[in-house]
């Protein structure tokens, strides 16, 4: 019944009925469990109808919980439904004790059911019995001793009581002698208090046990304890699914139906493998003997040091490279304390690590750079570089030196003020702001950016109106060359003038019949070059009507007939005219002009 | 009204006889300030270059020191906020883009520098240089166009002229935009506050969305009376109390 999803007869059979006689029952498959132990808790729901909702789960927190799975059943008792769907949840306990796992709940029908609690006692080693229908652990130690096991899981570790900081190979190895239906998933150990480097992936070997074939996975971590006193190494384990093979044999005659289409939509039996928590004794590292300089380093490791160049001009920078190899805890090495250099600046300019398993010791190099610039030319020394670590395979502890190096210093001290640019392979020394600006002889006034000044855009106008100017001159020009019309009226005013100027100046001479000539010339020949016509032999009521035409108003062209005819009049007529009554005459002449000027041709 | 009128006559004759800014005088503060930061009297060359500045001088060279002397006396913000508006006067200067990667090195919030390749267009050029090369090629779009309006020889060459000047004008005039769109015609903020944190809305009450420190950048994208909303450089849009940026 268990780990089987009927799921598309739930599909095909599903019609909406509210389910009655519902019993809800939860059960656990041992009251008393070991550490190491599987629980199977199984939570029931059954009742008339096919709709079962999900139960509430009650509160787990004291266990790892794994799904394993929902079967549901249905029968047909005198032609009603019944329908049966368990929930099974595979629970690892984290700790020791008594455990009650409260009520499930679930609502059918506006109805709320609970459950029983259920109540686990766990202990450090409990005796499991291997009846009781304890299908998650099937795999009990004896079993596997006695080669029964198809499957297990097997941590060890070499050393039981390392020194701080000393490497520790823990190995974890999957025994394997069925197939299996997915990827085993792996869940890590819980690895607090160490230091930890996987020493590769998963391998694969194969290996007999008790005449047993099995192909073992194997992977290796190597682990470095960072405190001393009791250091527990978490339990790892797999989670992974089988072939259900048991099935098969345990057949109900009855349920034959019921068992074809198991086998049908069989999807395996989940198995979860843990292995025990391994407890380490960490010892402390000895206080006798321990060096000034250590600084935490385990492990078996060389010292080497050497500067790039020993003779620089003053100012220039010495790199100081030190290399440290060897076995250990590489990480946890600070970098050799210098001693103090009195004639150099020094900076730290970099570390890097690399890290390697040989074998299955974690190994490597870590590179220190240390920049030295000298203040002063001379000949300097700088004293050895030591690293001090414990080697736990002698059990003690170990100094190694690198140098003394000698630095040679060239140049005058002028030159110190003045840091290196940083050309090929001259590391950057160090990084400071660059100095104030000092050299100004003049200091810019306004910040505000011209395109927010109304000068800036006037300025932008300058050329198209130039551009406007120059091509009305040209039109102008043009037309004044190919338009006879346009050029007499541009001319006309200045022609009328100049002729209103020459019978001003007869005024003054007496010339009476010349001067009303003349006003009566300007004023017609305006007239003629104004409106480009001929005006000569017009006569005034001709012209009256050829002025009325142009659109010239009737009291200018009226006032007009009477300055010709008292020109006219005047020109013929032998009586005196004061001077007065000329100017007079000559001003009413260039008034009419003004007011002609006004009217469009 | 005849108040006003004298007292703008005096102002107009008050500028006229006093030393036009740019002179002797504020030069002569500047080196003062110089001076003063050469002593580490640091907070001393902050008030001299702040009053030089604020006494209407302009000068990059005074941001620029006024950045150095603030990152001196542990004023980080202050340092990113004028060496941000010196950068803005001198776009190509070396030593200003060098402090401000220093800067960025030292500021608390690093964010990676998101790329921008159509404002890479316009950076390395001041908006009144903008505005200048436009200018420029336009006089000299107008000109050619004259020339060859008007058949000055060699016709041809004018009117090639006009048509590569005209788009030469038009391709500073987009730059001019674009820089005046992205640097002027919206605000930039620096955080000046030693942390700020901001805001999913225009109060305290909301929620923290991220905490930032001095020297963060930040676009104004509204204000209120106590509260910007603004575009952090990670892509956060949220509110930041006014009192704790000061705005380029």
């Amino acid at each position: 019944m268990r780990n089987l999803l009927v799921f598309f007869l739930t599909v095909v059979l599903v019609t909406p009925a509210v389910a009655q006689d519902v019993q809800f029952k939860a059960s656990a498959d041992k009251p008393v469990a070991s550490l190491s132990d599987q629980i199977a808790f199984t939570i029931t729901i059954s009742g008339s109808g096919q709709q079962l909702p999900q139960p509430q789960l009650p509160d787990l927190s004291s266990f790892t919980v794994f799904s394993s799975g929902q079967s549901q059943n249905f029968s047909f008792v005198n032609g009603v439904m019944h329908t049966e769907v368990s929930y099974t949840y595979v629970l690892l306990p984290k700790s020791e004790g008594r455990f009650t796992i409260g009520p499930a709940e679930i609502t059918i029908g506006g109805r709320t059911y609970r459950t029983a609690p259920v109540t686990i006692e766990v202990s450090q080693k409990a005796v499991s019995p291997p009846a009781g229908g304890g299908q998650h652990d099937r795999y009990t130690r004896e079993q596997v001793q006695s080669g029964l096991a198809d499957l297990f899981l097997k941590a060890a570790v070499d050393k039981k009581a390392p020194y701080v900081g000393e490497q520790v190979t823990l190995s974890l190895k999957f025994y394997q002698a069925v197939r299996l239906f997915d990827q085993p998933q792996y869940q890590a150990p819980a690895l607090t208090g160490f230091w930890q480097e996987p020493l590769g992936n998963w391998t694969r070997s194969s290996e007999v046990v008790n005449g047993k074939h099995y192909a073992v996975h194997e992977m290796k971590i190597a682990l470095f304890p960072t405190q001393p006193g009791r250091q527990t190494v978490g339990s790892a384990s797999i989670q992974c699914t089988v072939e259900d093979l048991e099935r098969f044999f345990s057949r109900d005659p009855f349920d034959q139906f019921g068992a074809d289409l198991r086998s049908f939509f069989n999807q395996g039996q989940t198995k979860i493998l843990r292995t025990d928590p391994i407890t380490l004794e960490v010892r402390p590292l000895p206080e006798a003997g321990k060096p000034g300089s250590f600084s935490g380093a385990v492990g078996n490791f060389t010292l080497q040091g050497a500067c790039d160049r020993t003779s620089v001009p003053v100012g220039q920078p010495v790199t100081l490279k030190m290399t440290i190899s060897g076995t250990g805890n590489l990480k946890a090495i600070a970098e050799p304390k210098l001693p103090e250099l009195s004639d150099f600046r020094t900076y730290a300019s970099g570390s890097s690590e690399k890290i390697e398993h040989a074998g299955n010791r974690i190994a490597g190099t870590k590179t220190f750079e240390e920049v030295l610039i000298p203040k002063a030319p001379g000949k300097f020394q700088v004293p050895a570089i030591t690293l001090s670590f414990f080697d736990p395979a002698r059990g003690k502890y170990q100094t190694v030196k690198a140098g003394p190096f000698v630095i040679t210093a060239t140049g005058s001290a002028e030159q110190i003020a003045s840091l290196p640019a940083s050309g090929e392979g001259t590391p950057v020394v160090a990084s400071d702001l660059r100095y104030l600006k000092t050299n100004a002889d003049h200091l810019s006034g306004s910040a505000q950016p011209v395109i927010f000044r109304l000068w800036f855009w006037g300025l932008q106008l300058v050329p198209l109106l130039g551009l406007g100017g120059l091509v009305a001159y040209q039109k102008h020009q043009w037309k004044l060359a190919t338009d006879v019309g346009y050029a007499r009226s541009r001319r006309a005013h200045r022609m009328a003038k100049k002729r209103l100027a020459t019978a001003l100046d007869l005024i003054g001479i007496n010339g009476q019949k010349e001067f009303f000539a003349e006003v009566s010339k300007a004023v017609l020949l305006y007239v003629a070059d104004k409106f480009n016509t001929s005006t000569y032999g017009m006569t005034t009521p001709e012209m009256e009507d050829f002025l009325k035409t142009k659109g010239v108003s009737p009291e200018l062209v009226k006032r007009l007939t009477e300055l010709l005819t008292s020109c006219d009049l005047a020109k013929f007529a032998p009586t005196y005219v004061t001077q007065t009554d000329m100017k007079k005459k000559l001003d009413e002449a260039e008034e009419m002009i003004v007011s002609l000027e006004g009217v469009r041709r | 009204m005849k108040f006003r009128f004298a007292l703008s006559a005096g102002a107009l004759a008050a500028l006229l006889l006093l030393p036009s800014p740019g002179e002797a005088f504020p030069l002569e503060k500047f080196h003062a300030a110089n001076a003063l930061y050469d002593q580490g009297n640091f907070s001393g060359a902050i008030a001299g270059y702040e009053g030089l500045l604020s006494s209407g001088t302009q000068d990059y060279r005074a941001y620029y020191n006024l950045a150095n002397a603030y990152y001196r006396d542990k004023k980080i913000g202050y340092a990113f906020l004028n060496l941000l508006r010196a950068q803005r006067l001198a776009p190509r200067d070396d030593d200003i883009r060098t402090n401000l990667a220093f800067l960025k090195q030292q500021a608390l919030d690093k964010f990676p520098q998101l790329p921008d390749p159509v404002g890479s267009l316009w950076r390395p050029l001041a908006l009144n240089e903008l505005a200048w090369l436009f200018s420029l090629f336009y006089f000299l779009t107008i000109g050619s166009f004259a020339a060859w309006r008007f058949r000055v020889y060699p016709v041809r060459v004018f009117r090639w002229g006009a048509v590569t000047f005209g788009l030469v004008a038009l391709i500073f005039l987009g730059l001019l935009y674009g820089k005046y769109q992205s640097d002027y015609a919206q605000d930039h903020g620096v955080v000046i506050a030693q942390q700020v944190e901001v805001k999913s809305g225009p109060g305290e009450d909301f929620l923290t969305q991220f905490t930032g420190h001095e020297g963060l950048t930040l676009t104004v994208l509204q204000m209120r009376p106590d509260w910007y909303e603004a575009l952090f450089p990670n892509g956060v849009k949220g509110w930041v109390k006014k009192e704790t940026v000061e705005l380029l």
